[in-house]
């Protein structure tokens, strides 16, 4: 099931892909949160730590792929961060500053089916 | 006397030994300049990889 | 014997294993190879290239390499560009692998796929090793091997690196590969085109498509979950209770370091006491005499004592690795490194580095960050490495007196629980001069996987701990015993004038050196005998304690180990021993450490300022700490 973005709501990205309205960024999802992720890369915005292709391909490499299932197990005691996150079926610990260039909507388990499909191609 | 020459010997094996990279690293490049071993990767007398 | 053919005339076949981090890859090394494998000196995690041989059920022998674990043939550390050079066979002065096999975690298939396929495209015999498969049927995860076969074109080999029979398949089609490496090379039929390129991000979720696709159709995900994982989690990684367990873990580990050992070295002690005791029985009074008893049992002695210590912190360190701790250490710590400007995965280097700086350093190449790496390297030596504990000891045993603090801790084990700490603070303080104040600019990720515990495999520890242990009695019987004897040499030659009324020692080459040397050294509050003592130390650290065992022995007449302490306690003042204690702390005094950052840092100028930086530290806080102490009246 999907709900139809508004245009208006588009990130103004390169490759104008549909981005559900409610995806925010992983960085900012609390302890507890289930997520499905939209989007991995910053869409060719510039990044603090790494070159942004670089860390979209290691954030891949880790597991982070559009229509992984991600829920935030632990945080960090200073500034809740980082942050210890289930991706499908493993564990990750990243920083929330690299967790910023991954786009997450709302975990709806009757759209399980249409994970396949949503990833990008 | 036996003796003496015995505690020289064990000495001189000792520092021989503690000076063993040293005195390994000298022989080596004496090799390399007479063409007789290749040098480390990289350098012109260098034999390793295709 | 089959008809000879290019491959095995060119000498065994070579194999190279390779998967994810914390695949249990090195357990099946271990597994393979058992005691026949050629590890590096250095203690530490799978950093260094680790080769082996086995010989088959046919009786094939064959060599293989323990490359470092990665997700992605896209090395971004030193350490992956290994694996990667190697894989692709580029790296230099090292024979192209016959035989690749990808050793993966049962229990957690989907990355390893990806990098399967990428290996795929590498054109050399692959093969997969499903490790921990018996953990995967417990948790009811069903792998249909034929199908995973047959969907990634690649043979599949369900393995139990822990058990006896687990590696019977795997041997059995090593066994049929090599035959037919054999058969291509005779009938010159050249191997697979390599096509792997860097995959572009598009390409890695091509890749991870396929892995999913792959693993729909093959493997039925788990009916019991590992929920151990997760319930330890909730308590290993809670913000509050987790960094207290793992401040209560590392302080649990240098008491019992400290206590534990003590009966097993009261042993040793004991038992190189008697054997110089028996020495002097039985030969006839001469220089011979005085170099098997003052220069080699006692400087050997003084060594060896402390293994007892070295492996109770090794097998701390080796359990935690394998139970799968460290990666939550690096976490809980991320962000106090983080303040230093040190990054979360420098945790790890830096604990190994309480063992040794030398397998810490090297194993800073899992830092891709130059800058992070070079930091991380730098403040390496100032973590307390087990070299410095003889000395510690020493000191602490003479001078701080055995009783209880609150009636739980033991005074002693307080002490070196503080000079640990003055080593960590150090560190952290130096690495935030250089990282924050030198050294502005980008900040390497933080991106670890978190992998699922395990009991550690009792065979496996056990193997691990005695490779430690070994290198150190080998280090005991070659280098430390030369130094030994060379010292013995400097300070009983020349021999005393007749009618001398100074100790023999005074007159001879060391004597010399050290006086020489002392009005540097008289600020700090060091006598020359100290001084004597730190110039062979500079070959490594614990030598200075047989140092000054062979200088007061013989310098004192006095014949063995046990009265070192007892000498020091009469003839240095406290003040002068907590000055030598925060020398300690600093002191670059580890020339392997300095070579390894040479070839590490492929420079000379980071060894170099290490050296300067370290020395001018240790001047500088034994300089502070004996003129403190010294007014405090403890001179």
């Amino acid at each position: 099931m999907h709900i139809s973005p508004r245009p208006a709501d588009l990130p103004a990205g390169p490759d104008h892909e549909t981005v559900p309205a409610d995806a925010r960024p992983l960085s900012r999802a609390a302890k507890g949160e289930v997520g499905r992720v939209v989007r991995v890369g910053l869409n060719g915005a510039l990044h603090d730590s790494l070159d942004p292709d670089e860390l979209e391909r290691r954030l891949l490499e880790i597991g982070f792929v559009e229509g992984a299932r991600v829920e935030i197990l632990h945080e960090g005691l200073f500034g809740r961060d980082p942050i210890a996150v289930k991706v499908d079926d493993m564990r990750v610990a990243l920083r929330r500053r690299e967790a910023e260039a991954i786009l997450v909507t709302r975990w709806q388990p009757a759209s399980l089916h249409a994970v396949a499909e949503d990833r990008r191609s | 006397m036996i003796q003496q020459a015995i505690v020289g010997v064990i000495v001189v094996a000792a520092l021989a030994w503690v000076l063993r990279p040293t005195l390994r690293r000298a022989l080596r490049r004496r090799q390399v300049a007479a063409g007789k071993a290749p040098g480390p990767c990289g350098s012109d007398s260098c034999n390793c990889g295709s | 014997m089959n008809a000879v053919t290019p491959v095995l005339q060119t000498g065994a076949p070579r194999m190279a294993l390779v998967g994810n981090p914390n695949c249990g890859k090195t357990a099946l090394f271990n597994a393979l190879t058992g005691s026949r494998q050629k590890v590096a000196n250095y203690a530490g995690v799978t950093v260094e290239r680790k080769e082996g041989s086995f010989t088959t059920p046919e009786g094939r022998r064959v060599q293989v390499l323990d490359l470092p674990g990665t997700y992605s043939l896209r090395a971004r550390s030193p350490d992956e560009e290994v694996t990667r050079d190697v894989v692709l066979g580029r790296f230099k002065g090292e024979a192209e692998p016959d035989l690749l096999v990808c050793v993966a975690d049962a229990t957690n298939l989907r990355l390893v796929l990806r990098l399967v396929l990428e290996l795929k495209q590498v054109g050399r015999p692959l093969l997969l090793a499903l490790n921990m498969f018996d953990i995967a049927k417990h948790r009811g995860i069903e792998i249909d091997v034929d199908r995973l076969a047959a969907e990634l074109g690649v043979p599949v080999v369900p393995t139990v690196a822990v058990r006896k029979a687990g590696t019977v398949d795997l041997l059995k089609h090593i066994d049929a590969q090599v035959v037919d490496l054999a058969l291509a090379a005779a009938q010159g039929v050249s191997q697979g085109a390599n096509t792997w390129h860097e995959p572009s991000a598009e390409e890695v979720r091509a890749t991870h498509r396929e892995a999913d696709r792959i693993i729909k159709l093959a493997v039925r995900p788990p009916t019991k979950p590992d929920t151990w994982t997760t319930r330890l989690d909730a308590v290993l990684l809670n913000p509050v209770a987790g960094l207290l367990i793992l401040l209560t873990v590392l302080f649990f580990m240098f008491q019992a370091v400290f206590t534990w050992a003590q009966p097993a070295m009261d042993g040793i002690k004991a038992g190189f006491d008697a054997l110089a005791a028996w020495v002097n029985g039985a030969m006839p009074d001469g220089i011979l005499r005085s170099l098997i008893t003052d220069g080699i049992i006692a400087g050997v002695g003084s060594i060896v004592v402390f293994l007892p210590q070295i492996v109770i912190l090794f097998t701390f360190i080796i359990l935690l690795e394998d139970f799968g701790y460290m990666p939550r250490a690096a976490f809980l710590m991320d962000k106090i490194m983080g303040g230093a400007g040190l990054h979360g995965r420098a945790f790890i280097p830096l604990l190994s580095s309480f063992a040794c700086a030398i397998p810490g350093i090297m194993a800073t190449r899992v830092i891709d960050n130059r800058r992070d790496r070079l930091a991380t390297i730098m403040v390496a030596p100032l973590m307390t490495c087990s070299a410095r504990i003889p000395v510690y000891t020493l000191i602490i045993s003479a001078f701080v007196p055995d009783r209880p603090v609150a009636g739980v801790f033991a005074l002693q084990g307080l002490v070196m629980f503080g000079l640990y700490a003055a080593g960590i603070l150090s560190a952290l303080l130096v690495a935030f001069v250089m990282r924050r104040l030198v050294w502005r600019g980008t900040v390497e990720p933080f991106l670890m996987e978190l992998p699922a515990y395990k009991v550690p495999d009792a065979k496996n520890v056990v193997m691990s701990v005695w490779t430690r242990a070994k290198a150190f009695l080998q280090r005991a019987g070659t280098t430390i015993l030369s130094i030994m004897i060379l010292i013995w040499f400097l300070s009983s030659f020349p021999g005393a004038p007749e009618g001398a009324t100074e100790p023999a020692i005074d007159y001879s080459i060391a004597g010399m050196i050290g006086h020489w040397l002392q009005p540097l050294v008289a600020p700090i509050g060091f006598n020359w005998q100290m001084t004597v003592a730190l110039i062979p130390g500079m070959a490594a650290r614990e030598v200075a304690v047989a140092a000054l065992g062979t200088v007061y022995a013989v310098g004192g007449g006095e014949e063995n180990v046990t009265a070192l302490m007892d000498t020091l306690g009469h003839s240095w003042s406290l003040a002068t021993a907590l000055s030598f204690l925060a020398w300690y702390i600093f002191a670059p005094q580890c020339a392997s450490t300095l070579a390894v950052v040479r070839r590490e840092t492929n420079s000379l100028k980071w060894p170099v300022i290490m050296f300067v930086y370290m020395l001018t530290l240790a001047y500088l806080a034994s300089l502070a700490t004996y003129h403190v102490a010294a007014s405090l009246g403890w001179a």
